[in-house]
């Protein structure tokens, strides 16, 4: 009904402030025309449109899973993500948190991103979650 | 209702008595003149049988047969022939009258019949007449009402007995409540209407007590299910405000509150799904829905989901087909199958995963060699946080809400899931969509 009434997008209630964050910046990006479909991290390269993921000359395949998680944590990078906010995110809640499901596919990503590359991007908080930074920031061990 | 039974009597009395007492008097204010018929066809003539022949009209009347010239030729009465009947007549023409004639204190009702060559003359006398009718309504006044006594109250007992068990069941009825459903109302012998309504009404009252206890025992749970998470916010809320905390145990603890919050929220989220869903209020998205690009994210899932217990994971077969309904249900609807076949496969298992065509409809399995699941438990696992075994460990995994949402989405969208199960075998659940024959994916 908000949408009827002109509203652009809208979020059930309880929602996460860091999606209500991430769709606003959608929606002023779409407002101000400003196509910036790349987002980059050091020498990653992320095509939201193509879907296409590079980093420095080596492309980078990615399942769908991996892409999404990745994109997540990119557009969030220097703050951490925790697993129920990802899964939040990616699996709409629809795993329980217990699983370790976040952890198998950030070590597959890892794998893929950060392996064969002298700078690690993806990083483990402990007891807190992930986050996507250049390592020259501080990190907790 | 007595009442009426007692008005419908009393009309039905009176009726009757109307009628007998009119015909009656009809009847005898009749009789002379049919006594005169009877005796139409006497002639003097006839003058050997007379005598028998009025004597069977004499013992009620008084017969008079004379000559227009005043001559007597038969007369049974014993007064005057000319003080009762009068003089004769002398028209000479046949004529049939009924007079009243009054002779001193005695009334007297007389039928004449003149003939050419005689008068016929029949009598009786009105007291004995009149006498007749005031007793038979005498009778009729005293009989109604005594009858009527009779009747209902003859019909009173016999009703009061039949109706007693309704009493009892009105006195339980208006006993119920959420309650006490579990009273029973007394069961007949007789297998009669009484004996089905109490019996149905009993039934109708096991049924709603067993929905009550559902009710009461899902908020129960769901209640429980909060308790944990909110147990341990508190326990978390009061170590951050403990003093002397450094900057990272602060943000383990407000990842923990991110943590159980969104927990809560969902577990609250699927509760009301499903109350929906139940109540038939709940809104589904109604879009072309590509099941195989639905089955494609799933695999991908599962061999995340299956990686740490050495799962593997199989494909086996994805008609392109499309349904109508709801992409984020019908996701939710497989990660819920999906994570229990996950969770109740033993290490280095199988999934298999397939999506087929079937008619107007799709069938879309997915098959484990997991613990399995026993026959009788096979419809409770559709039951709100019922566990197969009693431990409720809580990563384990789930609220115990999947199976129940999978049912009402797959329900809400005009289908139905099957579960073929065999202990330490495993088990096949099975989403039987329809189809709606769009475009292809």
């Amino acid at each position: 009904m908000g949408l009827n009434l002109g509203a652009d997008d809208y979020l059930p209630k309880p929602f996460s402030f860091v999606e209500a964050l991430a769709r606003v910046r959608a929606l002023v990006r779409r407002q101000s025309g400003e196509r910036s479909p790349v987002l980059p991290l050091d020498d990653l390269r992320i095509d939201v449109m193509t879907r296409k993921v590079t980093r420095g000359e080596r492309e980078i395949v990615l399942t769908a899973k991996e892409f999404q998680l990745l994109e997540y944590l990119v557009r969030n990078k220097d703050r951490v993500l925790s697993r129920v906010l990802i899964i939040e995110h990616i699996w709409d809640m629809q795993f329980d948190s217990g699983t370790n499901i976040v952890d198998v596919v950030v070590n597959r990503l890892r794998r893929k991103i950060d392996d064969g590359s002298a700078a690690p991007l993806i990083h483990t908080v402990r007891g807190v979650g992930y986050v996507a930074r250049k390592p020259e920031g501080a990190h907790s061990a | 209702m007595t009442l009426w039974y007692a008005v419908g009597l009393l009309a039905a009395f009176t009726l009757f008595g109307v009628s007998v007492y009119s015909y009656l008097r009809l009847a005898v204010g009749l009789s002379p003149a049919e006594a005169i018929d009877a005796l139409r066809d006497l002639t003097p003539e006839m003058r050997a049988g007379i005598e028998d022949h009025l004597a069977k009209v004499a013992d009620r009347y008084t017969v008079l047969i004379r000559r227009p010239d005043g001559r007597l030729l038969y007369y049974s009465g014993d007064r005057s022939a000319t003080e009762l009947f009068g003089s004769p007549s002398v028209s000479g023409r046949t004529v049939l009258a009924t007079i009243e004639r009054r002779t001193g204190e005695e009334g007297f009702r007389v039928a004449s019949l003149s003939r050419q060559r005689f008068e016929l003359h029949v009598a009786v006398r009105r007291d004995n007449i009149e006498r007749v009718l005031r007793n038979t309504l005498t009778i009729m006044f005293l009989l109604t009402p005594i009858g009527l006594v009779l009747s209902v109250g003859g019909g009173w007992a016999p009703a009061g007995v039949a109706l007693r068990p309704i009493g009892r069941i009105i006195d339980v009825a208006n006993r119920r409540t959420v309650n006490n459903l579990q009273e029973r109302i007394p069961e007949r012998d007789v297998d009669d209407e009484l004996g089905t309504l109490i019996r149905t009404l009993n039934a109708t009252a096991d049924r709603m007590g067993g929905v009550f206890e559902q009710m009461r025992r899902f908020s129960a749970d769901a209640a429980h299910e909060l308790q944990t998470p909110l147990t341990i916010l508190r326990g978390e809320a009061e170590l951050a405000l403990a003093s002397g905390i450094s900057p990272e145990e602060a943000q383990r603890i407000a990842s923990t509150f991110l943590e159980e919050t969104v927990r809560m929220s969902a577990l609250v989220d699927d509760m009301l799904t499903l109350a929906q869903a139940e109540a038939g209020t709940l809104r589904l998205a109604r879009d072309p829905v590509g099941v195989d690009a639905l089955l494609e994210e799933l695999y991908e899932d599962a061999t995340i989901l299956g990686s740490d217990k050495e799962l593997s994971i199989e494909l086996l077969q994805n008609d392109p087909v499309t349904v109508p309904g709801d992409a984020s249900r019908l996701r939710r609807l497989l990660r819920s199958l999906l994570a229990n076949a996950a969770r109740y496969t033993d290490r280095g298992g199988t999934i298999r995963i397939r999506s087929r065509r079937a008619g107007d409809r799709v069938r879309i399995s997915l098959q484990d060699d997991g613990i399995g699941i026993p026959t009788d438990s096979q419809e409770k696992i559709f039951e709100r946080f019922y566990r197969v075994d009693r431990a409720r460990c809580r990563d384990h995994g789930g609220a115990g809400l999947g199976l129940p949402l999978a049912r009402s989405i797959a329900a809400a969208h005009g289908g139905a899931i099957e579960v073929e199960s065999q202990p330490g075998k495993g088990s096949t659940f099975t989403v039987v969509l329809p189809l709606e024959d769009g475009p292809l994916a």
